[in-house]
């Protein structure tokens, strides 16, 4: 995309002509930049704190070094594991219960004849994603609690008793998936809508001659045409497998779901901002930060490997 | 859109098999649509009802009562009514800060042969990839004594290099003639980008405009981490004060002495959702265009 825009100017430019020509929109770069180097290089340069006893008085620069005690301890504490196995167990949930339904759904979606239709269907099933994680807990609050929760007295009508799914270790992970798959499905069938649209029809005609009915025509045109968004968007799923949702799950925690419930992030706030061991919860979120980089650049590696454009 | 364009061009008789399907996947779709609205029309028709019928009727999508005693109480009260205006001035500062700097910047880097260009871009990508994370972003913010105002909101955040790298796609994909043209008649790119660029980006100005402002309005995390003054706090934070903190379903660190009727958490939910929800509608016809962007990077 660069090369063939270029093609009026051959090669770039000097530094000195390109700023008589340019200093404008240098001019104009320039606060996004300094956000750039002010809040994203300068809290990767805030790092430095995983390997010191940082102290808010002597600040970055002026605290104690002590190496890579804090992550030492980390490992060997017993920490590490409940925190990787409760990611694990949510990640390993998602992708088998939420991943495939966007296709789905926007498999069927496709298969919608009248065309207002679909679009009022598709502007319904977008509407979850724009409403915040606080007010999905709160909904889930009042239709769930075991005191006067709107779906629990339904079910105490009519079984005579429930069960409560939000401080149970049981059920945390079904609920995280649940809310997820309410909030999110819909839009997951963008880019696999997207896919779809550019679909040649006259494969279908072809399809259609060759006799072919509906159902083979999803299984050997649509769904072949979608396979490559499937494979790129899977791959990337688990390049960020450490990325549990945050602020959802810090808002579905209670003491009796924590066990099962607590992921690196949440892990990371509550030492170091609530219990105030800054340099601790640096070096955790600091591990998180390298090990997610690592999935990332190999995931996009095995994606470029298999044909498929990366996502950098 | 494929399938039925072919669908109706050629008209073959339809099987029997195929009419049930398409009767049965309508209805599925509506059910499925019905789920992802039947909260939002519970907690609304909860909000307008009185009391008793909340504590009997179990899940109900239409009220059969009506009473705004919710509505009224929550008026009354000077916090709520103002955190919501807070959200407001928030959301909308916000949007405008990250918008402007996000294009501008977009349309800065969108020249091939500018000095720099190349390394400034590999410095943005990088920051997609790996960041410092919440604990040292947290000591850049109040290193900066950005802790108790609002540009702890606006600046941690201000540009997503997602959006921005989308915008610059979008406008590097305009017709370079015309850019060239404005250039001839003696405009410099200030001009150019204000009068020329931005009218013909608006699509994707609403869309991200539209993605940046559901940050603002729906962040409560930065909130209940760099404002400590409550008289400061937005919507969101205090929702999750009402409804889960006091509910005893989240840990209390934070707590404060505040009772509330029980149909308060209904319409402070609707408070919470209902202004973003209506930008929605008006921002969905430039969406598809704008998301289209999105689907042909690179």
């Amino acid at each position: 995309m660069i090369k063939n825009k270029a093609k009026n100017n051959s090669g770039k430019l000097s530094f000195s002509r390109s700023l008589k020509k340019y200093w404008i929109l240098y001019l104009m770069m320039l606060p996004g930049l300094l956000y750039f180097i002010v809040f994203k290089y300068g809290s990767m340069f805030g790092l430095i704190t995983a390997f010191q006893e940082f102290r808010l008085t002597k600040g970055v620069l002026g605290s104690q070094f002590v190496g890579f005690e804090h992550f030492a301890k980390f490992f060997q504490s017993n920490k590490f594991s409940t925190l990787f196995i409760n990611t694990m167990r949510l990640a390993v949930c998602n992708i088998i219960f939420f991943f495939p339904l966007p296709i789905i759904i926007s498999l069927l979606i496709n298969e919608l004849k009248s065309k207002r239709y679909k679009s009022v269907i598709q502007g319904v099933i977008y509407i979850p994603h724009f409403v915040s994680w606080v007010v999905v807990a709160s909904v889930v609050v009042e239709l769930f609690n075991t005191q006067d929760g709107a779906i629990t007295q339904m079910i105490n009508k009519a079984f005579g008793t429930s069960v409560n799914i939000l401080s149970n270790e049981n059920t945390f992970v079904g609920l995280i998936t649940g809310e997820q798959m309410w909030k999110e499905f819909g839009w997951g069938t963008i880019i696999f809508l997207a896919a779809l649209a550019g679909v040649d029809t006259q494969l279908y005609e072809a399809a259609k001659i060759d006799g072919a009915n509906r159902w083979k025509q999803t299984l050997h045109v649509t769904l072949p045409a979608m396979k490559p968004t499937i494979i790129i968007q899977l791959i990337l799923r688990m390049g960020n497998f450490l990325n549990t949702g945050f602020e959802q799950i810090l808002l579905a925690l209670n003491s009796s779901n924590r066990s099962v419930g607590e992921v690196f992030d949440t892990y990371v706030y509550q030492v170091a901002l609530q219990n105030g061991k800054i340099s601790y919860g640096t070096a955790i979120g600091m591990f998180k930060s390298v090990v997610g980089l690592i999935l990332v650049v190999t995931v996009n590696k095995i994606a470029k490997k298999a044909g498929e454009e990366g996502v950098y | 859109m494929t399938t039925m364009k072919s669908a109706s061009s050629t008209k073959v008789k339809e099987s029997t098999g195929s009419k049930i399907f398409d009767l049965f996947n309508i209805l599925l779709l509506f059910f499925i649509a019905f789920i992802c609205l039947s909260p939002f029309l519970y907690v609304f028709s909860a909000s307008v009802s009185n009391v008793a019928d909340v504590n009997t009727r179990g899940f109900f999508i239409y009220p059969t009562s009506f009473d705004l005693s919710a509505y009224q109480f929550l008026i009354k009260s000077k916090m709520l009514i103002g955190s919501i205006g807070r959200s407001f001035l928030i959301t909308i500062i916000g949007t405008a800060l990250s918008l402007t700097v996000t294009v501008m910047m977009a349309y800065s880097l969108s020249k091939p042969d500018m000095w720099g260009r190349a390394f400034i871009n590999k410095l943005i990508v990088f920051t997609m990839l790996f960041s410092g994370g919440m604990i040292p972003t947290y000591l850049v913010v109040s290193g900066l004594k950005l802790t108790d105002t609002y540009f702890a909101l606006w600046l941690p955040g201000l540009v997503s290099a997602y959006n921005m790298i989308l915008i610059r796609t979008n406008i590097m994909a305009l017709p370079s003639e015309l850019l060239e043209a404005a250039k001839v008649d003696g405009c410099n790119d200030f001009v150019i980008f204000y009068k020329i660029v931005l009218p013909l980006i608006k699509p994707s100005l609403a869309t991200f405009g539209l993605f940046y402002a559901v940050g603002y309005w729906n962040d409560f995390f930065n909130a209940t981490i760099y404002l400590n003054d409550m008289n400061m706090w937005p919507i969101q934070v205090w929702l999750r004060q009402i409804v889960l903190l006091s509910a005893g379903v989240s840990d209390v660190t934070e707590t404060t002495n505040f009772i509330a009727p029980s149909t308060i958490n209904y319409a402070v939910i609707i408070f919470a959702t209902v202004p973003i929800l209506c930008v929605y509608p008006f921002i969905m016809r430039f969406f598809e265009k704008g998301m289209m962007v999105g689907s042909v990077k690179g």
